[in-house]
C-alpha cells in the first residue's frame, strides 16, 4: 500500500518535473490563480461588501434613532413637571375617564348657586355603569360617552339663562341639549362627557407631541372653569395606563 | 524554456488580481471590525434607559393632548343657548318679556309676551333685521301668535336658527 502512495507521489513529482518548464504548467497555474480570485471574490469580498453596507445602514439608522431619543430626552427635561401635572389634572377634570357623578353634581350645584336657580328634580340617565362604559351612547357629532341628565329648574328666564352660561363654563365639560320651559319651571337636558383613557402606543424614538399653542390656551381657559366647591384631586378610579 | 510575452502578461494579471482581492478583503475586514456600530448600539441602549424614566410624563403629555383634542371638539360643537337668548333679549323692546323657551340644537324657539302690539311689531322688525343681516340667526319662523284673554296680552312664538 505504501508502495502505491510512493508511486503516486513519485508520479506527481514526475509530472511536475516533466511539465514545469512547459507552457501547460504556466497556463494551468495562471488559470488556478484566476479561479481562486473568482472564488475569493464571490465567497469573501462580495459578502463582506454587502455586510459592510448593511452595517453602515444600521449605523446610520442607529445614529438617527439616538438623535431622536436625545431630542426627546431634552424635550422632556425642559418640561416643568408641576405644570404638566396641573395640565393633566385640568384636562382629566374636563373629560373624566369614567362616569364621575360627584364632579357633575358639584358643577350643577355651583352653577345653580351662581345663577340663583333652585333644583326641583334630577333625572340621571346613566346607562350600564360597568360594561357599557367603553361602548356608550353617542351623539352624532361627538363620539364620546356621556351621562345624560335632565334637571328641572325654578327661576326667572334670566337666571335660567345665567345657569346655562355657568354650566357651560364648568368642569366636567357638558353640552346643553334641550331647554324646555316657561315662567314656572324649566327642564334642561344636559350631557356630561367622559373619555376613557386610550391605550398609548408610543415608541421612544417617535417625536413627542408637544402641546400646541391652541391647546395651551385651552388648558388655561379650562383651569379657570373648575368648580369652586370641587376637590383638588382628580377622582379617578383607574390608574393612568402606561404603554 | 522562455515563456511567451502573452503568458507572462496573463501571469502578472493573475498575481495582481489575487493581490487586489486580498487587499480588498483585508480592508473590508478592518472596516467591519472597527465600525462604530457597537458603540452606537451601546449609546442607544443608554438613551432608551433614560427614556424609560420619563415614560410616565410622556404618557401624561399624550393624555393631556388627547383630552384637550376631545375638549376642543365639544367646545366647538356645543350650542351656546345663553348667547342666543342674550341676542334675542338685546333686540327686545321694554314691555316685551320672554315667557317660554324651547331650545334644541339649531333651533331656538321663544315665546314673548306683551300687552302692546306695537312693541311686538318692533320686536319682529328688530328680529327680521338681525336675520337679514345674518348676524346671530339665519332663519326666522313665526310659529304661533295668540291673544291671552286672562292676561290681556299678546303672545308670539318665534323660532330662529342660530348661526
Amino acid at each position: 500500500m505504501s508502495t502505491n502512495i510512493l508511486l503516486r507521489n513519485n508520479s506527481f513529482r514526475f509530472l511536475y518535473y516533466r511539465y514545469k518548464d512547459s507552457p501547460y504548467y504556466s497556463v494551468s497555474i495562471t488559470a488556478l490563480a484566476f479561479a481562486v480570485c473568482i472564488v475569493l471574490l464571490f465567497q469573501v469580498v462580495i459578502p463582506q461588501v454587502q455586510n459592510w453596507f448593511s452595517i453602515s445602514d444600521e449605523a446610520r439608522a442607529t445614529q438617527l434613532k439616538i438623535s431622536a431619543l436625545q431630542k426627546n430626552i431634552n424635550f422632556m427635561n425642559n418640561i416643568d413637571k408641576a405644570v404638566l401635572n396641573n395640565q393633566f389634572d385640568v384636562a382629566t377634570r374636563a373629560l373624566p375617564p369614567q362616569k364621575d357623578f360627584d364632579t357633575v353634581l358639584i358643577a350643577l350645584s355651583d352653577a345653580g348657586l351662581k345663577a340663583g336657580v333652585s333644583f326641583d328634580d334630577f333625572n340621571f340617565q346613566v346607562g350600564n355603569i360597568a360594561t357599557e362604559a367603553a361602548k356608550p351612547n353617542r351623539t352624532a357629532q361627538i363620539e364620546l360617552p356621556y351621562i345624560k341628565l335632565i334637571v328641572t329648574l325654578s327661576g326667572s328666564m334670566s337666571s335660567i339663562n345665567e345657569f346655562m352660561r355657568e354650566i357651560n363654563s364648568k368642569l366636567p365639560l357638558s353640552e346643553t341639549m334641550i331647554v324646555e320651559g316657561d315662567a314656572r319651571s324649566t327642564a334642561v337636558t344636559l350631557q356630561f362627557y367622559q373619555k376613557p383613557f386610550p391605550k398609548i402606543a408610543y415608541k421612544d424614538d417617535q417625536p413627542i407631541p408637544s402641546l400646541s399653542d391652541a391647546n395651551i390656551a385651552l388648558v388655561r381657559k379650562l383651569s379657570t372653569w373648575q368648580p369652586e366647591s370641587g376637590g383638588n384631586s382628580v377622582s379617578s378610579a383607574s390608574a393612568v395606563p402606561l404603554f | 524554456m522562455q515563456s511567451s510575452p502573452r503568458l507572462r502578461l496573463l501571469r502578472k494579471g493573475a498575481i495582481l488580481l489575487l493581490f487586489s482581492i486580498s487587499c480588498a478583503s483585508i480592508i473590508l475586514f478592518i472596516l467591519i471590525t472597527f465600525s462604530p456600530l457597537p458603540a452606537l448600539q451601546k449609546q442607544e441602549e443608554q438613551a432608551i434607559f433614560q427614556m424609560t424614566k420619563r415614560h410616565t410624563d410622556i404618557a401624561k403629555l399624550i393624555l393631556v393632548n388627547d383630552r384637550l383634542t376631545g375638549s376642543s371638539k365639544i367646545l366647538a360643537s356645543r350650542p351656546d343657548f345663553a348667547k342666543a337668548i342674550d341676542a334675542i333679549k338685546k333686540i327686545m323692546p321694554g314691555g316685551v318679556d320672554i315667557v317660554a323657551v324651547n331650545l334644541i340644537k339649531n333651533s331656538v324657539s321663544v315665546t314673548v309676551e306683551s300687552k302692546s302690539l306695537v312693541l311686538i311689531d318692533t320686536f319682529f322688525t328688530n328680529l327680521i333685521s338681525v336675520v337679514n343681516a345674518k348676524k346671530d340667526f339665519s332663519q326666522l319662523t313665526l310659529t304661533n301668535f295668540f291673544f291671552h284673554d286672562q292676561k290681556d296680552s299678546y303672545a308670539v312664538t318665534v323660532t330662529v336658527t342660530p348661526l
